[in-house]
């Protein structure tokens, strides 16, 4: 009866692991009990458990005699995420998709808010750095505070960091959290007479043509700059193309619906690959995710602090309400629900909602350029050092 | 990761100068879709003023795209 027995010896079963099913229960009880973002946090705390069993199927393994035997999660892992980022990539066409730049063409001036909230990436990475990360790691982990999951994935794969796994709990943890992080970063930097300020809203005419070519220049404009961003603002902007062109009607609700969930599954059981149990029992990863919060409080700082300090130049009656700052993070549409919840909570009668929605798909775009220009400058450093 | 706080003063350097460099990138690339933005709206905006409806005097047919067989 031996064989009954066999996850149990020669070092197969690890104390570790145990804590990596909590952790996967945690994830699996935040998705369904709080629906704190379920389509990925159920996959992952589902794969957290499935890739830590010992001895696990899913898992490549080398056996006795057979030699390697391929596990289900890791080869999706190599062809999904290491050998191509396809996983993070395509889910950007289903992203573009949906996303409606209507009242951010129409009110273009809030893009910058969008390139202000991603100040949090970079402080981050500059106290990865003091807590003694690598530059990789370091860059990989304040990416985190692009708030943009796929793009964190994506840039921990390609500058090759061994904490792909804790960086995407954190990025996705931390976007489902945004309704409580932000009240109270956004609280700690601003009056209640600030968070009482009322913009005018007088959206201008955009036609069709115009949310045509958008896309088109984004996508060139961006890899002129930064090189490496094309592969991100490209599939984003493809999808949001699909969307614009007004004769795909068809391809555009697959993109929407069908690519996005079915890829959404797929990445969230896959990125379990880099949960394994030695990687991600550390306190490095306990670390990463204090990192991970101080980024997006960094960014919803940021955001408010770039409005004031635009306000300084604004005559009365022209002002924004820095709230609409800290929307410029790219967790679309919840910062925006959570500005102009803020905005009713400090005057009833004020709706912020449309200027946080032109603030917050700005941050889409700027975090994935935020993506591409990490992509474009570590990559260099790694080279030298 | 070796010591905490361990300050590796290149990496230092290096994150320093992904933030500056990072940070002129993202604006500099909203800058000029900012200025993109403003030119579309410009060009492909047709004025209010000149979308005029045709006057149409009293009493005067007016055209329809209906045509006489369609009930309306």
């Amino acid at each position: 009866m031996d064989f009954l027995l066999e996850s149990f010896k020669d070092g197969n079963f690890q104390w570790q692991m145990i804590v990596m099913w909590v952790i996967g229960a945690l994830l699996i009880y935040l998705a369904i009990a709080k629906k704190l973002e379920p389509a990925l946090l159920l996959p992952m705390g589902f794969g957290a458990i499935l890739i830590n069993l010992p001895l696990s199927g899913a898992a490549t393994q080398t056996l006795p005699v057979i030699g390697e035997v391929v596990g289900i999660i890791d080869w999706l892992f190599d062809i999904g995420i290491g050998a191509s980022e396809a996983f993070p990539l395509l889910l950007f066409i289903g992203i573009g998709a949906m996303i409606d730049f209507g009242p951010l063409l129409s009110n273009p001036k809030l893009l910058f808010f969008g390139a202000a909230a991603q100040i949090g990436i970079f402080i981050t990475i500059i106290f990865a750095v003091i807590f003694g990360f690598g530059i990789g790691d370091a860059a990989s982990i304040g990416i985190i505070g692009a708030a943009d999951g796929p793009t964190s994935i994506l840039v921990a794969n390609v500058l090759r960091s061994e904490y792909m796994g804790a960086i995407a709990v954190a990025a996705y943890s931390y976007m489902a959290l945004v309704p409580i992080i932000q009240p109270m970063a956004i609280k700690l930097v601003t009056t209640k007479k600030e968070r009482m300020i009322r913009m005018d809203y007088n959206p201008q005419q955009v036609t069709r043509l115009t949310k045509i070519i958008f896309p088109i220049v984004v996508t060139v404009i961006a890899g002129l700059i930064a090189p490496a961003s094309v592969a991100l603002v490209g599939m984003l902007m493809f999808g949001n193309l699909i969307r614009e062109c007004g004769v795909l009607e068809n391809l555009s609700e697959t993109a929407q619906k069908t690519l996005a969930n079915l890829i959404t599954l797929l990445l969230g059981i896959t990125i379990a690959a880099s949960m394994k149990a030695e990687n991600f029992v550390s306190w490095e990863t306990m670390l990463i995710m204090g990192l991970g919060l101080f980024a997006f409080v960094i960014d919803s700082i940021g955001g408010v602090m770039f409005a004031k300090f635009l306000n300084l130049f604004l005559p009365k009656g022209k002002k924004f309400n820095p709230m609409v700052g800290a929307a410029g993070i790219s967790a679309f549409p919840m910062s925006a629900r959570v500005i102009q919840k803020l905005g009713l909570e400090a005057d009833p009668s004020n709706h912020l909602l449309m200027h946080a929605v032109s603030a917050n798909v700005s941050g889409q775009i700027a975090s994935v350029v935020a993506g591409g220009v990490i992509l474009s400058i570590v990559p260099a450093m790694l080279g030298v050092g | 990761m070796n010591a905490i706080l361990a300050i590796d003063t290149q990496n230092l350097k290096y994150a320093l100068e992904i933030t500056w460099k990072g940070m002129l990138a993202i604006f500099l690339v909203m800058a000029i879709i900012y200025a993109v933005i403003l030119i579309l709206n410009k060009v492909t905006v047709i004025p209010a003023e000149k979308v005029k409806a045709p006057f149409v005097k009293a009493g005067d047919k007016i055209k329809t795209v209906f045509k006489k067989k369609d009930k309306v």
